[in-house]
């Protein structure tokens, strides 16, 4: 009996609580490492919604893969790279989990998020601008936040 | 005995009649999954298979297709929109699986299957996923697929490329 209740437990806490993700790539890097097993919060976003410094989850079709990304850009700013530092609005904002300098141009012509849209990127802004994952996520592909 | 042999023959009756009609009849949803699974399967690279095992594959993966199916493909380095033939269509795909190296293997991951009202067409969003075990890095991409029904066959008509991330 008790290790039915544990089975489900376990399962239930998997599918709709906290559920371990394990870190491919090299986008999130230094705060995620290839290989490191982090867990993923499903309950984060039941009260409030996304913050700007989240590490999120982000889903494809379904979650059977997962993007991290962090939140930069909250719905309804512009969001642009000037000469390696992220601008929300046109104001320079300090990133403390940047521990290297960058050198990133990506000012788009129409950089304003819509009411429903988040900007994500990864930490690693040493890999080239073009190689680096990054974009609009809509809420509802938000699954959770990434417990670091 | 009479007992059991009765339930047993109903049994075997049931199976049958559950197997017949998932073999000959089965809905479209299955057809469509069982489709996914085929295309998967022949667009997969094995080690060590042959250019004739190659081209089979290739010729089995286009039969999936119908005889001018589109593509809307982007990627990083660029896009492709066009509309390919059969032939077209196998040459692409051999150019592909060679590309792929001696071991590759393709799924379709978390597919959401909708149908039209009149179920002739059915629309398919999935992660398609490409591994070369050799290679460390995988390919993940969302994408579209249009299925149109041909007869009894379900084949491919449009394939696109989805972004999970929209750009600014």
């Amino acid at each position: 009996m008790r290790i039915v209740v544990l089975i489900v437990v376990v399962a239930v806490s998997w599918r709709y609580v906290i559920r371990p993700i394990r870190v491919e790539g090299p986008s999130m890097l230094p705060t995620a490492k290839e290989s490191q097993v982090k867990f993923l919060y499903r309950l984060a976003y039941l009260f409030h919604e996304p913050r700007r410094g989240d590490v999120v989850a982000i889903r494809f079709t379904g979650e059977s893969i997962l993007l991290m990304k962090r939140i930069v850009g909250m719905p309804g700013e512009k969001v642009e790279f000037v000469e390696g530092r992220l601008h929300i609005n046109g104001q320079p904002r300090i990133e403390p989990y940047i521990k290297r300098p960058y050198t990133w141009n990506f000012v788009p012509d129409n950089s304003q998020l819509g009411p429903d849209e988040y900007y994500v990127v990864g930490d690693n802004r040493i890999m080239p601008e073009e190689n680096h994952t990054k974009g609009v996520a809509r809420r509802a592909k938000i699954v959770g936040r990434v417990l670091l | 005995m009479k007992l059991f042999r009765r339930v047993f023959l109903i049994v075997i009756l049931i199976v049958a009649g559950l197997w017949i009609r998932a073999t000959f009849f089965p809905n479209p949803e299955s057809a469509i999954r069982k489709r996914l699974t085929e295309i998967a399967r022949n667009a997969s690279t094995a080690p060590g298979e042959g250019n004739i095992t190659g081209t089979a594959h290739a010729w089995r993966l286009a039969n999936c297709f119908t005889t001018n199916a589109e593509f809307k493909i982007e990627w990083p380095e660029g896009r492709m929109e066009e509309t390919l033939d059969r032939n077209e269509l196998i040459r692409y795909i051999n150019g592909l699986r060679f590309g792929a190296g001696r071991s590759s293997r393709i799924e379709f991951l978390d597919p959401t299957i909708a149908f039209s009202e009149d179920k002739k067409i059915s629309t398919v969003e999935a992660t398609l996923r490409a591994t070369i075990p050799a290679d460390k890095n995988f390919i993940v991409q969302e994408i579209k697929i249009i299925f149109i029904k041909v007869g009894r066959d379900w084949l491919i008509q449009r394939v696109e490329t989805l972004k999970t991330l929209a750009s600014l």
